[in-house]
C-alpha cells in the first residue's frame, strides 16, 4: 500500500519545473590520461569522447568544450570518422579554424583511403587562408583518392588556380546539405548556427558589392552601409564570434582560444 | 595414471552449477545494450563504431568472466579446504591443475566465439541501417581481430590462475588480474600518446626518460595493447596490421608458457596444513 502511495505521489509531483540549465561545465580530460582511464583502450576512449563532444550544448560556453574533445579524440583515434566530419563542420565554420585543419591533417594521415578529409582541408585552406598551393595539394590528393569524384576534384583545383570561386556560396550549400542529412537534432541545431553564420557573411559580402557598384569607390568602413542604407543593420552571428572587416573584404572573425 | 579427463569434465560440473552462466548472459546483454547506444549516436559510420564498442565491451567483460571462472574453480578448492580430499590420494597436481585450466579455457575461448558472432550479426544489421563510405569487415581481418584477443585472454587466463594458486586471500586474484590487464594493455598507447602530448608530464618528469621508463615495462609484462588490432576490421584494411605479428603472437606465447610454468611450480611446491 505504501509503496503504491508513493508511486502516485511520484507519478503527480511536476518534476519538469524548474530553470533549465543546459549542462555548461564539461572537462576534455588529455588523451594519455583518457587511455588508461578506459581501461587502456583508446578506442572505447575515443569513441566515448566523440559522443561526448557530438552531444554536447550549443551554448556558448560548451564550445571550447566541443572544441577541446575533438581534438582529444583526433588524438586517441585520428582514423574515426565521426570525428572529423562533425569536428571539421563545429570547429572550422565556428570559428575555431586552426584546430579545424589539426583536425583534418590527421585524418589525412591516418585515413589514407579516404578522400573528404582531403578536400575538406584543401576547400578549408583556400576559404580562410587563401593559401591556393595548400589548397590545390590537398584537392588533388584527394582526386588521386577518389574513384567517384576524382574529375570533379580536378576542375575544383584548376578553378582554384583561376581563382575563380565563389567559395561562400559552396560552403553554405554544403554546410547545409550535412544539416539537412543530419538525424540528431543536436547535431542539425549546431550546423543550423553554422549556416546563419555563413548566410550573414553572404549578406554582408553582397551588400558591399551592392555598395561599391552603386557608388563606384570601394569601400573602406563597414558602417557606410549602415549610413547609406544599403542593409537595415548587420547580420547577428547566432554564436557570437562575428565578422570582421579586413583588407577591404569580409571575413568570419576567429575565435580567441588560450 | 592420467586423472586428466575425469578432472575435466568435473570441472565443467562446477561450472554448470555455478550461478556463472547467468553472468554470461547479463554480459551478452551488455553488448546489446552498448551495440544499440552506439548505433543511435553515430552519424556517419554506424556500423564500424559499434563493432568498435562490440570489442571493447567484450575486452572489458571477459577479464572479469575469467576471474570469477577462476575463482570457482581454483579459489573454492583452497577456500572450502576440499584439496583435502582432491589432495589427498597420490595424484599428479600437474594434472589437476591443467584440466581444471583448460576447462576455463574451453568456456572463455566458447563465449568469446559466441560473442563474436553475435556481434558479426548485429554488426551486419548496422551495415544495412546506413551505407557507410568505408565498409567494416567481418571476414579474415575480423577473425584476426578474434585471435589476437582470444590470445590476449590467454594470458589474462594464466595470470588469473597463478595468482590463484599463489593467493592467500581471494580477493588477490580479481585485483591483480585487474590491474595486470589494465597496466598490460595501456603501457603501449600510453607511450605513443605521451610522444604526442608530452606536456602531460611535463610538470614532474622529463617526457622523454618518462616514455623510456614506461617503454621498459615491455620486458616484464606482455604487449597486450599491440594485439589489439581491430582497425583492421574496422577500416577492412590489412595495412593497419603489423609486420612483426610472427613476433609478437610467439612472445605473447612464451609469456603464457612462463606463467603456466611458474603456477605449476607453486602449486605443486604449497603446503597445505
Amino acid at each position: 500500500m505504501a509503496l503504491v502511495f508513493f508511486w502516485l505521489s511520484v507519478s503527480l509531483q511536476d518534476r519538469q519545473s524548474g530553470v533549465y540549465q543546459e549542462q555548461s561545465a564539461a572537462i576534455a580530460i588529455s588523451a594519455p590520461v583518457q587511455a588508461i582511464m578506459y581501461g587502456g583502450d583508446r578506442f572505447l576512449a575515443a569513441n566515448i569522447e566523440a559522443i561526448r563532444a557530438a552531444a554536447s550544448s550549443t551554448a556558448d560556453e560548451a564550445q571550447v568544450f566541443r572544441l577541446r574533445a575533438h581534438l582529444e579524440v583526433s588524438r586517441l583515434n585520428p582514423c574515426h570518422e565521426d570525428n572529423y566530419w562533425i569536428g571539421n563542420a563545429a570547429l572550422s565554420w565556428g570559428g575555431a579554424e586552426e584546430e579545424g585543419f589539426q583536425l583534418l591533417r590527421n585524418a589525412i594521415r591516418c585515413r589514407y583511403w579516404d578522400e573528404w578529409p582531403a578536400f575538406f582541408y584543401g576547400f578549408n585552406q583556400h576559404f580562410f587562408r587563401k593559401n591556393i598551393d595548400e589548397a590545390r595539394w590537398a584537392v588533388e590528393l584527394a582526386a588521386q583518392r577518389s574513384k567517384a569524384n576524382a574529375a570533379a576534384f580536378r576542375s575544383f583545383s584548376i578553378m582554384l588556380a583561376a581563382g575563380d570561386i565563389d567559395d561562400v556560396r559552396l560552403a553554405l550549400e554544403m554546410i547545409e546539405r550535412e544539416r539537412d542529412q543530419a538525424r540528431d537534432i543536436k547535431l542539425k541545431e549546431m550546423l543550423n548556427k553554422r549556416a546563419i553564420r555563413l548566410q550573414g557573411l553572404l549578406l554582408l559580402r553582397d551588400a558591399q558589392a551592392r555598395y561599391e557598384q552603386k557608388f563606384q569607390r570601394s569601400l573602406s568602413d563597414p558602417v557606410d552601409l549602415l549610413s547609406s542604407k544599403i542593409i537595415e543593420a548587420f547580420p547577428e552571428d547566432p554564436l557570437g564570434v562575428g565578422y570582421i572587416f579586413d583588407g577591404e573584404v569580409f571575413h568570419l572573425r576567429q575565435l580567441n582560444i588560450q | 595414471m592420467s586423472t586428466f579427463k575425469a578432472d575435466f569434465f568435473l570441472g565443467f560440473r562446477l561450472f554448470y552449477h555455478s550461478r556463472l552462466i547467468a553472468v554470461i548472459f547479463w554480459f551478452s546483454l551488455l553488448l546489446l545494450i552498448g551495440f544499440y547506444v552506439s548505433v543511435q549516436f553515430s552519424a556517419r559510420q554506424m556500423a564500424t563504431v559499434s563493432m568498435d564498442m562490440g570489442f571493447s565491451i567484450i575486452r572489458l567483460t571477459m577479464p572479469i568472466l575469467i576471474v570469477l571462472l577462476v575463482q570457482e574453480l581454483f579459489g573454492r578448492e583452497f577456500e572450502r579446504k576440499l584439496y583435502l580430499n582432491s589432495f589427498a590420494y597420490p595424484r599428479s597436481r600437474t594434472v589437476w591443475l591443467l584440466s581444471r585450466l583448460w576447462v576455463v579455457l574451453s568456456i572463455v575461448l566458447f563465449v568469446l566465439a559466441c560473442f563474436s558472432v553475435v556481434l558479426a550479426a548485429l554488426s551486419v544489421y548496422a551495415t544495412s541501417l546506413y551505407h557507410q563510405a568505408t565498409s567494416v569487415s567481418l571476414g579474415l581481418p575480423y577473425l584476426i581481430t578474434v585471435g589476437m584477443l582470444a590470445l590476449d585472454l590467454a594470458v589474462v587466463t594464466v595470470l588469473a590462475v597463478l595468482l590463484a594458486v599463489s593467493a592467500r586471500t581471494p580477493s588477490f586474484v580479481l585485483l591483480g588480474v585487474l590491474g595486470f590487464v589494465l597496466i598490460a594493455r595501456s603501457y603501449t598507447p600510453l607511450v605513443e600518446l605521451l610522444s604526442a602530448n608530452p606536456y602531460v608530464v611535463e610538470g614532474f618528469a622529463d617526457p622523454r626518460i618518462y616514455r623510456d621508463s614506461i617503454g621498459m615495462l615491455a620486458f616484464l609484462l606482455p604487449d597486450l595493447g599491440r594485439l589489439d588490432v581491430r582497425m583492421i576490421a574496422l577500416y577492412n584494411d590489412m595495412a593497419f596490421f603489423p609486420a612483426d605479428w610472427a613476433l609478437m603472437v610467439s612472445a605473447t606465447l612464451a609469456y603464457v608458457a612462463v606463467l603456466l610454468g611458474l603456477s605449476v611450480w607453486v602449486l605443486n611446491k604449497r603446503e597445505f596444513g
